[in-house]
């Protein structure tokens, strides 16, 4: 019993040093995750939370803020000649002064679009995997993922042009120095992960599963990028700013009209796909109805594609304060609302199809009611109608909502007129693929590769395809003819029906007139409203400038931000 | 592991750690075997300070009696509520900005936690050592960066039986406090802030004159919620009693020691029976024995425990809550009762007198023990000097809550026309609810052995060697799993004729923390050292009776590194959800947590030492330490290299670099002039540190940079004045963060581009951990007087005043005379203090060297005056001796504070000054 001390202090210097290991724990680790059909579909849900993106802002300005959706504060309306977001302090400003620098980006999506297209290549790798899916589900749940890469690749095509290609799952002892791609290589990879996932997809998602990824989705996202590809940005050898021997990172180097064939055809495809599986546009509610219900009414069945990233949302946060003017529903610092130019507005024919004067005068209220159902679907000019509760906007001089409504005119698309403070929370759901799109991307490329009036044996020409959407409006029939005039025509028509939607900021760039004079720069129009004595019926209305705006010719694209520049593996895009 | 446990159980010996010897220790320690080194042949750097000088000033934490005793120890107060009254301790400063800095705590050779510590009474504290160099702590390894605080307690000597009793009574003030202005000048404050923001007036002129003439309480009422919550004064009690002594065979030290503290908040017992007073005490008991077994073998056995209760008045358990709402509630909201029966409160503001009276209280019971029995064989039969330990400990710290705990209806008093007064009740009586669900603990047991080598060769061979094994594993609330730690460690010191001391000491030591493979970590280090008065020239000379000089290089780790924990493992965690259908159904997500690291590691420190130790002339003394730190490996996310397209969150990395250095200087001079003794002593030391590489994001202009600056570096706008008049305002660079107005703060445009914003942070100022301490400590004994005084100061340190005792109106809160100074149209030249306005404002309270303040100060920590009796009458009734004592902490500071607050505790539970009276009487 003496020598016990000794006994001991060999005891101790023989404990293994597996005495050190963690013992099992309750953690989830990757092959949880791809253990059974639950977990993985937990981690699908997270790559359409990280990889769909919204039109609608969930942040708040100056503030990178944390919604893994859109971390922007408000919609990209404000950031071109649609309109003005009243509050300086938000970020759209910023574009419209050219104040978007590497030091200053303008693109809060960046890291949450990287952190999706690994998460796909990680379903890629390892969906198979899964023990209790049939091989069908494990292909149709690869194919998902790689449309939401598809989506994430064409945003950053948008974006900057050519981005690094990340095809695999990365460990982080790989070489991590990924330069660029060409656009010519994003615009492939974009294609061929829709390609290779189209067999495994459904045909449509319907009721519970509105809002995963189908075929229309897939080729909805083919039709887009193939437009853009074959848009003057791109498709073309002398890039905006020269950055030499890196051209092909912000165009494709020569210019080929076959693209614009092949933009076409994918757009067929996605109108033929909508024929057979039920998506139409909206016709049954009534002219003066059907734009509106397809923008207000969620999962109508105009609606391809959808961001569903939230549930019920208090209209004193975002995305609804940066929405709603200040003296409607304000909100958390928001207290913004946006107002529409007169630029915009000048657009918007009148019901015969006639183009409608903005010279100042005595009718104001005349001058808005004869304009296309599409204006008042969208805009709520003076004495118009916000909601029940407010049927009708003061927004002449002293009138109780016309605080900052620099354009004379306030925008509503996008904030449901059932918000109110009775429903003072609601969903918001942002439609990212709508079939009116589609329609007008088939007769661009159409137009541009085949005139207005030959349809190539497809089923529709052109021109057909404008009057479709027109026609739902009740608006005539267009009548531009010849190729150039035509164009000019179909542009116009994206500005109306699409307006407010997230195309415009982009168009003008990859048509490459953002640099006109009141576009991107010069004056922006408002107009000024005034009581007439006597008469409570009309308004008097003055056009003024309320901004003058500049433009720098770098900002055909966005530029990367400084901290990822100097760690040494990304070419900046030209200018900046 | 089970076979370990039994193994322990069985078991064991003895080790002590590394330290001084000290004579009565060197008597306790002759016949069981000890690895420690006596004084002469240390040579790293250690500072230490005996139990016995901390009894004075001790109030309720241990913790606050180290101001200024042991250089190199940065203390820094941070609150004297009782029983959450820890200041900020750092061993030579901060020497790492991941988020451990902490000193890792050692008691009686066990692994330990500041907690433990600090529920120690002074009184069996034998000593408390900082380990400040590689040389010193290297043993600790993996958790000797920070500083190792090495807390030995008392043992008995071979004497017989000494009994000391004690008893202390004082009381407790608040330093300063914040003048809050009464109600005519508040709602006239206030008026002015509207106004200064166009708003209308909110007090009438008739509301005005009625608070002005104070004649009607119950609708013009004048509270001073400070006073009505706070006493000016608290009493405190310390007594302790101590019995040790022994054989051959058996020595003891037994102690308990009792605590009473109660607080400032007033007392609400009277209203309610339920309601309590604010109390905090604590019972310490203690029985160290040490039994010579055989001739070969020894035992000791360590039972330390306290008890503590803590009761707080009112829903939660610190006092902020209470302090706060009366530094929010308006001095004419609502008089404190309406009625005998029923307290005042509007729909905005509860009471804060009624959180004393009507909430009920929140109270914890805390229970610790500290146990351990070690064993020692000598092993003289092997070889002389050798000999054998094992040791077993058990901690525990546990705390369970009683609370109870209701809601109280308040009422506000109401005017109508006809003069009536009645009353709107806000809220509801409910009945008492009690809940004893809460609990927290942290509990561990660890074991050690060790075999040690201490024997003289000849005359002049001194030879000192041990090595040891020891783990320790410990659990604590709220964690999934235990912290496992298996560590081997030794020393080897050789000297020749006490001239020259050379030392090696190791450890290596291993982390649950950390992936397999690359679990243990080796650390060593060396030290030598030269007594030049040993050597022949300086043997006999008057002047130097001793000259040491020291020099130590090593390498220690930081095990503390912060981020989450098995990091090397890739997590997955819930996500939110993704709401899919026309039905919007929540699926849920799971994603990708922050990339595992597969080479987690923790911080590594190169330390360099040298130091000097001397006494010159018989009475004066010296020691200086200079040092010099390099930390690396220190966890960062690597914002700098890693590209975003990648797509995981970063990694926290071990890629930081941090440097500190600085010194120690301890100047003294001692002397005995027959029946008059005195010392006076002085000392400083400094440590300044710097950030060398976080691998923080690129930075637009250069002075946003951490990198560079001390870790900590506070970024401020830089105030420059007040804004004169609208055509200052439009002359000046714009402010982005409200509109401006005259009488605004105005800030400088660092970066030159015409906008005040985020990019105008400018590095101004220290952290609030000083880098400079100082102490003056002396002492004087004449006959049975005894006087102990201590002075001690801080330098290079910024305070930032913040909260409601400083932002006018800002956060619902009120106005102190601090804002009397205004700025007004008037008072243009001479303000001192932006215009007023109410909630909000967020140009003026921006965060800027407007609110920042010096924090530079000189404290009289302690105060001491002692009597001791030892009459011949006393002796024969059994006495020893008699010492009545009076003393004082903190009795005032110096400093940059303008009255307002003290320098160290800036909002909340005042910073106290400690009077009292006591005796202690030795049989």
């Amino acid at each position: 019993m003496k020598h016990i001390p000794t006994v001991i202090f060999i005891c101790l210097l023989m404990v293994s040093c597996d005495y050190l290991d963690k013992a099992p724990g309750v953690d989830v680790t990757e092959d949880d995750i791809f253990s059974s059909k639950t977990n993985v579909e937990t981690f699908l849900a997270s790559i359409y939370q990280k990889g769909i993106h919204s039109n609608l802002g969930y942040g708040s300005p100056n503030n990178s803020g944390d919604d893994t959706t859109n971390p922007h504060s408000s919609l990209w309306s404000g950031r071109c000649d649609e309109a003005e977001q009243c509050a300086p302090w938000y970020e759209p400003n910023n574009w419209n002064s050219a104040s978007v620098t590497a030091d200053n980006t303008d693109d809060r999506r960046w890291s949450l679009r990287w952190e999706a297209v690994r998460k796909v290549a990680l379903m890629v790798k390892r969906a198979d995997e899964v023990p209790d899916i049939t091989p069908a589900y494990a292909s149709q749940l690869k194919a998902e993922s790689r449309v939401i890469r598809a989506l994430n690749y064409f945003e950053m095509l948008k974006f900057y042009g050519g981005v690094p290609v990340i095809d695999h799952f990365i460990e982080v002892n790989e070489n991590l120095k990924i330069p660029r791609s060409s656009v010519e290589d994003v615009v492939n990879f974009i294609i061929s992960d829709i390609d290779e996932s189209l067999p495994y997809l459904p045909d449509r998602q319907t009721g519970a599963l509105r809002g995963r990824i189908d075929k229309g989705a897939a080729l909805a996202i083919r039709s887009k990028t193939l437009l853009y590809a074959a848009s003057p940005l791109f498709n073309t050898s002398v890039p905006y700013l020269d950055m030499g021997e890196n051209n092909n990172l912000i165009c494709f180097g020569n210019e080929d009209p076959e693209r614009w064939e092949d933009a076409a055809y994918a757009a067929k495809e996605c109108l033929d796909w909508a024929e057979e599986n039920g998506c139409h546009l909206v016709t049954d509610q009534g002219v003066s109805q059907n734009y509106r219900y397809a923008w207000e009414q969620y999962d109508n069945p105009e609606i391809i594609l959808a961001e569903k990233a939230h549930n019920a949302i208090g209209k004193w946060t975002w995305p609804w304060s940066s929405m709603a003017p200040p003296n409607v529903y304000p909100g958390n610092s928001g207290q913004s609302g946006i107002t529409v130019t007169l630029n915009h507005v000048r657009k918007y024919e009148k019901k015969d199809g006639s183009i409608q004067t903005w010279e100042g005068g005595d009718d104001l209220q005349k001058k808005m009611s004869e304009l296309d159902f599409r204006f008042e679907a969208c805009i709520v000019g003076n004495l118009g109608r916000w909601n029940s509760e407010f049927p009708a906007l003061e927004l002449y001089e002293g009138g109780k909502h016309a605080n900052t409504c620099f354009g004379g005119f306030w925008l509503h698309k996008h904030y449901p007129s059932i918000i109110s403070e009775t429903v003072w929370q609601y969903v918001p759901n942002s439609t990212l693929f709508q079939l009116n799109e589609i329609y007008l991307n088939y007769a661009e490329a159409m137009n541009e590769a085949y005139g207005p009036d030959n349809s190539n044996g497809f089923e529709l020409t052109a021109r057909q395809a404008v009057n479709i959407v027109r026609a739902r409006s009740g608006m005539p029939e267009v009548e531009a003819s010849g190729k150039d005039a035509f164009r000019q025509a179909v542009r116009h028509e994206r500005d109306i029906e699409l307006a407010f939607d997230n195309h415009r900021f982009w168009d003008i760039r990859r048509w490459m007139i953002a640099e006109e004079e009141g576009v991107m720069t010069g004056d922006m129009y408002g107009i000024r409203i005034t009581r007439i004595e006597g008469n409570p019926k009309e308004y008097h209305y003055e056009p003024y400038v309320f901004e003058t705006r500049s433009w720098n010719r770098r900002g055909y694209l966005h530029p990367f931000s400084t901290n990822e520049v100097n760690k040494g593996y990304l070419v900046q895009n030209p200018g900046y | 592991m089970i076979f370990l446990g039994l193994a322990v159980l069985m078991c064991s010996a003895s080790i002590r750690m590394y330290g001084r010897e000290v004579s009565d220790t060197l008597d306790r320690w002759q016949d069981i075997p000890s690895s420690d080194l006596p004084e002469w042949q240390i040579a790293g750097a250690v500072s230490r300070v005996d139990g016995g000088l901390l009894e004075d000033s001790y109030v309720s934490n241990v913790s606050n009696t180290l101001f200024g005793r042991l250089p190199g120890l940065t203390v820094s107060g941070s609150g004297a509520e009782p029983g959450s009254d820890s200041p900020v301790m750092a061993g030579r400063g901060i020497g790492t900005f991941g988020s451990g800095s902490g000193l890792f705590f050692v008691i009686d050779g066990f692994a330990s936690t500041r907690d433990f510590f600090e529920r120690l009474s002074p009184g069996e504290i034998e000593s408390v050592e900082l380990l400040k160099d590689a040389a010193a702590s290297a043993l600790y390894g993996s958790r000797a960066a920070n500083g190792v605080l090495l807390v030995r307690t008392r043992h008995g000597a071979a004497s017989p039986l000494k009994i000391e009793f004690g008893a202390k009574a004082g009381f407790q003030q608040p330093l300063r406090l914040p003048e809050w202005l009464g109600s005519y000048d508040y709602a006239s404050l206030y008026n002015e802030a509207l106004k200064n923001e166009g708003k209308d007036a909110l007090y009438s002129r008739s509301d005005m004159e009625a608070y002005l003439a104070g004649d009607s309480p119950m609708m013009y009422p004048d509270v001073n919620w400070q006073d009505e919550v706070l006493s000016r004064m608290s009493p405190y009690y310390v007594y302790n009693l101590t019995a040790s002594g022994g054989g051959n065979a058996v020595r003891y030290f037994v102690h308990f020691n009792g605590l009473n503290n109660y607080g400032l908040l007033r007392n609400p017992s009277g209203v309610h029976d339920f309601a309590r007073k604010q109390s905090f005490s604590r019972y310490n008991f203690r029985t160290n024995v040490d039994v010579i077994l055989s001739r070969r073998l020894s035992a000791s056995v360590i039972l330390g425990g306290s008890i503590e209760d803590k009761v707080t008045p009112g829903s939660n358990e610190s006092t902020w809550n209470i302090i706060d709402l009366a530094a929010t509630v308006p001095p004419g909201a609502f008089p404190v009762l309406v009625t005998a029966d029923k307290v005042g409160g509007n729909s905005v503001y509860e009471n804060p007198v009624a959180e004393l009276t009507e909430k009920g209280y929140i109270s914890y019971n805390g229970r610790t023990a500290q146990a351990s029995l070690r064993l020692v064989e000598k092993l003289d039969f092997i070889t002389e000097g050798l000999s054998i330990g094992g040791a077993v400990s058990f901690n525990n710290w546990y705390k369970s809550y009683s609370n109870k705990t209701r809601s109280y209806a308040r009422y506000s008093p109401v005017k109508d026309s006809s003069g009536e007064i009645s009353f709107t009740q806000y809220g509801e009586d409910t009945s008492l609810g009690g809940d004893e669900s809460s609990s927290w603990q942290w509990r561990n047991i660890a074991a050690n052995g060790n075999v040690c080598y201490n024997r003289i060769f000849g005359s002049k061979h001194y030879v000192n060697a041990m090595l040891k094994v020891d783990y320790d594993e410990y659990t604590v609330t709220g964690t999934t799993l235990p912290f496992k730690n298996l560590n081997f460690g030794g020393r080897f010191s050789y000297s020749f004729g006490k001239r020259y001391i050379a030392e090696f000491t190791f450890g290596y030591q291993g982390n649950d923390n950390f992936p397999k493979g690359s679990r243990f970590g080796f650390f060593p280090a060396g030290a030598l050292a030269w007594v030049i008065s040993e050597e022949d020239f300086l043997r006999d000379s008057p002047v130097v009776q001793n000259l040491k000089i020291r020099a130590s290089y090593g390498l220690v780790g930081n095990q503390d590194i912060g981020g989450s924990r098995y990091m090397y493992n890739q997590y997955y965690t819930w996500g939110g959800n993704y709401w899919l259908g026309s039905s919007n159904t929540g699926m849920d997500t799971y994603v990708e947590g922050e990339k595992a690291n597969p080479f987690v590691t923790w911080e590594k420190d190169r330390k360099f030492n040298i130091g000097l130790d001397a006494r010159l002339f018989s009475n004066l003394y010296l020691s200086f330490d200079w040092f010099r730190n390099h930390r690396y490996d220190i966890l960062a996310r690597p914002y700098a290299s890693v590209p975003d397209w990648l797509g995981f969150s970063k990694p926290n990395m071990n890629v930081g670099v941090a440097d500190n250095g600085g010194f120690e200087l301890v100047l003294g001079y001692s002397e005995r002039k027959k029946e008059f003794r005195y010392t006076v002593e002085a000392s400083a030391w400094y440590a300044h540190n710097k950030v060398v590489f976080n691998s923080e994001s690129p930075q637009v202009y250069d002075y946003r940079y951490s990198t560079g600056r001390i870790i900590g570096q506070p970024f401020a706008l830089e105030a420059i004045g007040f804004f004169r008049d609208y055509e200052d305002i439009e002359t000046s660079p714009k402010q982005i963060f409200a509109e401006v107005v005259p009488g605004d703060i105005k800030y400088k445009d660092q970066n030159n581009d015409g906008i005040i914003n985020e990019d105008d942070f400018y590095p101004v100022g220290y952290t609030s951990l000083p880098e400079i301490s100082m102490a003056l400590n002396l002492q004087f004994e004449y006959k049975g007087f005894d006087l102990g005084i201590l002075f001690q100061g801080a330098a290079n340190r910024t305070v930032y005043l913040e909260g409601k005792a400083y932002h006018a109106f800002q956060n619902n809160g009120k106005v102190t005379t601090m804002a009397l100074g205004r700025w007004t149209e008037q008072t243009a030249d001479t303000a001192t203090y932006p215009r007023l306005s109410t909630n909000g404002n967020k140009n003026n309270y921006q965060y800027s060297s407007f609110w920042q303040r010096k924090g530079d100060f000189l404290k009289l920590r302690s105060l001491v005056f002692g009597y001791t009796v030892t009459a011949p009458a006393l002796k024969k009734a059994g006495i020893d001796g008699i010492r009545f004592c009076l003393s004082g902490t903190n009795l005032f500071s110096l400093d940059y504070m303008q009255g307002y607050c003290d320098p160290e505790v800036l909002y909340g539970y005042p910073a106290v000054r400690t009077c009292s009276f006591g005796f202690n009487i030795k049989f």
